[in-house]
Parts: C-alpha cells; structure tokens; sequence
C-alpha cells in the first residue's frame, strides 16, 4: 500500500536516516503486524532510523531503547507522522 | 518445635522454569545457577532443543528449565510455542512448573515486561530477576523497584548475572510468588466477548483471550466473534497488544527515571563502525575470512593427530590382541568408526567457538543484518550465511549452525544445500582427477587450466546451492516470504563461561546424536569391503592382495551389480565400488582407486595412481576407461552427490525425521546421476 504524495504520513522505509516519527497506523500482513507490535512497535510509539543497509534493505530502528531490524517490505506498511 | 522449611510455598521437588527475551541474560543466569549440572536434549516432536539442569540451593535439588528465548507466548515460532506449552504444564516430557523466574533486560524494560505480563496471566508464580543493573548508569536511568514491583504485582530481584550479584534472593522470592490476576482491561465490547467466549467453550478466562487472538483458520468456533469484531471496525489481538503496553507503561512512568541524557550510546558509537557502508563490510569479511580459515584450515592440525592417534592405537591394538575376526572387528571396524566420529570435533568446536563469540558479543545480528540483502535473492535471509559459510569447510558444523535460523522453512532449506557447497573432502578428488586429465596448459601463459577448473568446481557447488535453495523455495519448502525482524541487541563482552558452555554443548550434542549413526555406517562400510576374506598366496604381493580382497568382497559385488547402473556414465566396476566406498567420506575415494590399481596407500598426489588411472581399459567399450567426458561427469558427480554419512547423519539429527535424508540423498544423487549422463553422453558423441 503505497502513499500518496500529498499525504501527511509517511511510510518507515522513506524515512531517512537520522529522522523518526511518531506511528499512526500499523498496517500489512497480520503475521508480520502482530510480530511487530508484540516487540513494541505500536501506534502511537516514537521511532527513529538509525541505519539502512545498502539498497535500502534491512532497516535499523530504534524504538524503545532498543534497535530492531526489519526489511523494506515490512517497513512500507507502518505509517508515521512527525 | 518443628523446623519450618525456609520456603514454604515451594513444593521439595520443585520444576521452575527460566523465561526471558534472548539477549537479557537468561542464559549467563542458567548457568551460573546450575553450572555443571545441565543436560541439552530435544522436545519431543520438535526440532527445539530442550535445555535443563539441576540448581542446588538450600539443601534442595530443584529443576530449571531454560526456555528458548522469546518475546511472546504467542506462538509465531516453534520455539514460543514450545516456550507456552512447558509454562501451562502442556508438554508431557516436562513436569508442570511451578513457578517461572523471567529474566528481564533493565535498559530494556517496557519490552521485556511484555513478556513477564503473558507468563503472570497463564497462573504461573512469576519473579522477575532484573538483571544488568550495572549498565543502568550508562543509560542515564534509575529504577525504584519498589515502586516496580508493586505495581506489577510480583517480586523484583535486583541482579547482576554476569558477576552472580543478587542471585542468593531468588529463592525466598520464588517461596512468596503469588500468582496474580490479569490486570489490563479491554473495551467492554471486547471484555464481553472474552466472557462469552469462556463461558461458551468452557475456557478459562486467559484461554479465552489467547484463542480469540489466534487467527480464525485456528480458531473456526470463534468465526462469529471475529466477525463482530470486523463489524464494529476492532482488532482483538491488537488491541490486546496495545493494552498490554499501556499498562506496563502506566508502571514504568512511575517507576523508572531517566536522571541524565545518556549521550550517543556506546553500541550506537561501535554501530557508527561496525554498520558503515564502507568499514562495516571490511570489518565483515575479515571476520567471515577468519571463521572460514579456522574450520578449513586451522582445524586439520587437529585433525592430523586425531588422525595420526587413532592410527598408531589401532596398530597397537591389533598388535596386542590375537589375531582374527575380532581383532579385526574392534581395531578396523569399532576404532575406525570411533575415529571417523571424532575426527569432525576439531571442526565443529573451532566454528561453535567462534559463533558463540559473535553471539555473545552481539556482532552476530549486525552480520546478518549486513548480508541479509545478497541472501534475499535466494529466499533466504541473512541469518543463513555463516552456517553457509562454514559448509564450504564441512557441512557438518555448517548444518548443526543453523540452530540460529528461528524460520523452519527456512532453516530446512540452508540444511538441505549445505552439503551441495564445495567442502574440503571434496578436494583429494578434484585434485587426482584433474592432475591425471586436464591438461597442464596455462591460458594466455599465466592462468593454469587446471586452477580454473578448480574454481569451477568450487562456483558449481555455490550455484548448485543457489539454484535448489531457490527451487526449494517455490515448491516443496514454500511459505511466507521470510522476514528478518530481529533485535540488534547492545554490544557486550562475550563471557568466558557461556562461550564454553556453548562449545562444550556443541560438541556433545554431536557425539550423543550424529556419532552412533556415522559408527554404525563406518562399520557397515568396512565389513562390506573385507568380507567374505580371501588367503593371501605367497605369489600375492601385499598390494595385489588388498585388491583382490576389495575386488572379491561384498563392495566389490554390489560395484559388479551396480555396473549396468553406471555404465551409461562411462564408470565400470571399479569406479562403482570406490563410489560405494567413499560415502563414508569423499576422500576414501581416493585411497579405494589405490587399492583397487595395486597401488596400495595412495593419496591424490600419487604419481603411479595417476598413471594407473590414465592407462586402464573400459572392459565394456575397449576404450580408455578415465577418458575427458567420463572424468567431467565424475567430477560434477561429486560435486552435486551427498557422499558423506556423515552428512546424512547429522541432517537425520537436526531434522527429527528420516524423511528429509532422504530426500536430500534422492535429489543429490538424481541430479549428480543426470548430469553425470549428460556430459559422459554427451562429451562422446562430440568426441
């Protein structure tokens, strides 16, 4: 699910590094989302980008004092606002 | 008066289990709780390996149990749910528990009470033992456990599992461990349903929650509660999820305190390095450069005394005993086989040695995560390179590496084209077989023939690797697209203690579980190559003998059986018994074609084997036997066929089933078969 420009959201795999956001929404596959949320992903927690590996893929985030990684096809469906 | 038993509440023989996220310390903890005094097993059932010990404190024995590390109870990987299952007394191999002690990270709360509020909603008597109070400063925080405690609801035992510090105040906490209702709520339209749910099916109220969570092909009884749900717009699970976090947020807001900015972290300064662009892919291959020079290299000095000590014992021994079938028997068959075991535990122990290293040290995550986009292209993630790294030296610690692969599908197919990497016993037979056949031309004046047929080989075996793991992955191992949501966990020094644990672990598991298999094939294989025994003649040199004996044995008449079989291939007899012979290992090849030519000891280096080779005959065509396409298709024979007992053994082990050897046989074997065919058919035709 791919964002419009005009949105406010962003999804996490266009986020640079360095930057973060806050999540607004968590979405994609059930499995993958519940996975997500169960380590602290949640709507409504803060994360910031702290490395992207070549291409793009894998994504270090840090979320809660710790850093998790998670790829670009995970990435793309959780939603962030500043 | 009667003594009163210092801890009450606790049964005499007590089963606790220890529960925790990976990387909080859970297991520094086990061990230094039960030091010597542990057992590694399997799950019946499962590939989960089942770790328990025994913990002597205050003049009892009590059991622990350590549980796989996990995030959740729920089950998205085996490992949690086999964690779930020993929790709620489930599993018929383990006793109920009767308490649980979770071992939580400080710098890492929120995260790891997740964990620690799933286990106190199953009814289990929960003590948390938070660890790594030491590194708190660093992090520019501080915790009131008081505070902590009493707004979870269980006892806190400050520790320290690195230096022991604490660990006395675990068992009177675990003596006054209550278990404790659960204590998020839900919307009501969701508390209702969970009543319902209860009351309806029987459940208990946790149960209840835990079912609606689970998707509705698990659950079709609850079909008309997710719809519902869907209706009015709600997500159960999540929302549990979501309620579950709050409430541990609501604690810790009260309870823990961030006193100073901690500054740019020290994992994060390392990251800085160890994940740069350029730095951080040096750094990996110089790291992945030493863990393969260990098991390809450092370990044959190992292996040579090994090697050389099994050889002069047996000398001894048939020396010492009389002479006849048992000598036979126990020198050859038993000592052999002894030997064919023991000779892959320099291996497997350097590469354990240098694994546990990079997992304690938390460097393990970042190699992943580094190379997991290279590993994408095959579907498979990065969790599967250094367990494919390794089988370039042997497969056999290579396979039992991929422990680490939490994926089932995942980590079948890594097993599964393990064996298809060029490893080192391959090479005596690229080496004869080249140095008899391809000519000694140098392209261009520099570039020796014979080195590029070698690097062939070599990237045949990795493009063999690629293409079943590719294959495997749309059909018979298809599933989800795997992922690689893993925790980068903060760098700290590797302790000395849980490195050897691991090692040691490592090397028994071999021993127990892949040794009686590798012993019984060895023997089988010896007996079928020196029975039925023939009388050596005086006329018979000790050579002539030998071949004779090899010629006239039970190998040497499945080769003649097996010669119709092959001969589309260009081999004959001869051939067939050495390839029957070498699946104890790719090298006897080798020292079988020596004693099969008269040739007695011979290695890939000698020069009369390669003649003798060079020069023989095809009883069925007339022609040179070792012709170029007969020798080609011999050498992608062996580079795609598993010809390794060993290999099937330790797959047999890993798997917990029979079903996969098999199939990894079948497919090496069918596709060396077919390839062999086509370039022997082939190659003459052109000839």
């Amino acid at each position: 699910m791919k964002i419009q420009p005009r949105d406010p959201y962003r999804s996490l795999d266009e986020i640079k590094v360095g930057q973060g956001g806050v999540i607004q929404t968590m979405g994609g596959e059930d499995r993958i989302r519940y996975r997500l949320m169960e380590m602290g992903l949640l709507p409504g927690t803060r994360v910031e980008v702290m490395k992207i590996a070549p291409f793009g893929n894998p994504i270090d985030v840090k979320v809660r004092q710790h850093h998790l990684s998670l790829r670009k096809e995970e990435a793309q469906h959780i939603l962030l606002s500043e | 008066m009667s003594a009163q038993p210092a801890t009450p509440n606790l049964p005499q023989e007590a089963t606790i289990v220890v529960a925790g996220n990976p990387n909080s310390g859970k297991t520094t903890l086990f061990n230094s709780l039960t030091g010597s005094r542990q057992k590694v097993g399997n799950y019946a059932g499962v590939t989960v390996e089942k770790k328990s010990g025994k913990w002597r404190v205050d003049g009892r024995e009590i059991e622990l149990i350590d549980l796989p590390g996990c995030y959740s109870l729920d089950p998205h990987s085996p490992e949690e749910a086999v964690a779930g299952d020993v929790i709620m007394g489930r599993r018929t191999d383990v006793s109920q528990p009767s308490a649980a002690v979770v071992v939580v990270d400080a710098t890492n709360l929120e995260r790891n009470l997740y964990l620690v509020l799933q286990i106190m909603e199953t009814g289990l008597p929960v003590v948390v033992a938070l660890n790594m109070m030491d590194l708190l400063d660093s992090y520019g925080l501080k915790i009131d456990v008081g505070a902590l405690a009493s707004g979870l609801g269980c006892p806190i035992v400050p520790i320290v599992a690195r230096t022991g510090q604490g660990v006395e105040d675990l068992l009177p906490a675990l003596a006054n461990a209550q278990p404790q209702p659960r204590t998020w709520k839900l919307d009501p339209m969701l508390e209702l349903a969970i009543s319902e749910a209860a009351q309806r099916n029987g459940w208990s109220q946790r149960d209840a929650v835990a079912n609606l969570c689970r998707p509705n092909e698990e659950r079709p009884e609850l079909a008309e509660f997710h719809d519902r749900f869907a209706e009015a717009g709600k997500d159960f699970f999540g929302a549990v999820i979501s309620a579950r976090y709050e409430w541990i947020h609501q604690i810790t807001d009260k309870a823990v305190q961030t006193v100073k900015a901690p500054g740019r972290l020290l994992t994060d300064r390392i990251d800085g390095v160890l994940l740069h662009r350029f730095w951080g892919y040096l750094i990996f291959l110089m790291l992945m450069l030493i863990v393969f020079q260990s098991v390809f290299a450092w370990a044959s000095y190992p292996m040579e005394w090994i090697d050389a000590g099994v050889a002069s014992l047996s000398d001894y021994l048939s020396g010492a005993l009389p002479p006849g079938l048992a000598n036979d028997l126990l020198v050859e068959g038993v000592l052999g086989g002894v030997g064919a075991v023991v000779i892959f535990l320099p291996q497997i122990l350097l590469l354990f040695f240098f694994i546990s290293v990079l997992e304690d040290s938390g460097y393990m995550a970042r190699a992943a995560f580094l190379i997991d986009r290279l590993m994408q292209k095959v579907g498979l993630s990065g969790k599967s390179f250094i367990p494919m790294l390794s089988s370039f030296a042997c497969a056999i610690p290579g396979i039992m590496a991929t422990r680490t692969i939490e994926n089932r599908k995942d980590r079948f197919i890594t097993i599964l084209v393990s064996p298809l990497m060029t490893c080192s016993a391959r090479l005596p037979v690229y080496t004869l077989l080249i140095a008899a056949f391809i000519p000694d031309i140098k392209l261009l004046g520099v570039v020796s023939l014979a080195g590029i047929t070698m690097l062939a080989l070599y990237l045949s075996g990795m493009a063999a690797a690629m293409i079943v793991a590719f294959l495997l992955r749309k059909t018979v191992l298809a599933g989800p697209r795997p992922t690689l949501i893993m925790e980068l966990p903060a760098y700290r020094r590797p302790q000395a203690s849980n490195i050897f644990r691991n090692v040691y672990n490592s090397g028994t598991h071999f021993l127990k579980r892949a040794g009686s298999i590798i012993l019984a094939v060895s023997i089988l294989l010896w007996f079928l190559a020196s029975f039925p025994k023939i009388q050596q003649t005086p006329e018979m040199s000790d050579e002539v003998h030998s071949a004779q004996q090899l010629r006239q044995s039970y190998a040497g008449r499945i080769g003649r059986v097996i010669e119709p079989v092959i001969a589309p291939l260009g081999y004959d007899w001869k051939v067939g018994v050495a390839l029957v012979g070498s699946f104890a290992a790719r090298e006897v090849f080798v020292g079988m074609m020596g004693t099969i030519y008269n040739i007695g000891e011979a290695d890939e280096t000698s020069t009369p084997l390669k003649e003798a080779i060079a020069a023989d005959v095809n009883h069925r065509t007339g022609q040179k036997l070792f012709n170029l396409p007969m020798v080609l298709g011999l050498l992608v024979f062996y580079v795609l066929a598993c010809q390794c007992m060993a290999t099937v053994a330790i797959v047999r082990r890993e798997t917990n089933s029979w079903r996969w050897p098999a199939f990894l046989l079948a497919y090496t074997y069918g596709a060396a078969y077919l390839l062999a065919l086509i370039i022997y058919q082939g190659g003459m035709r052109l000839m």
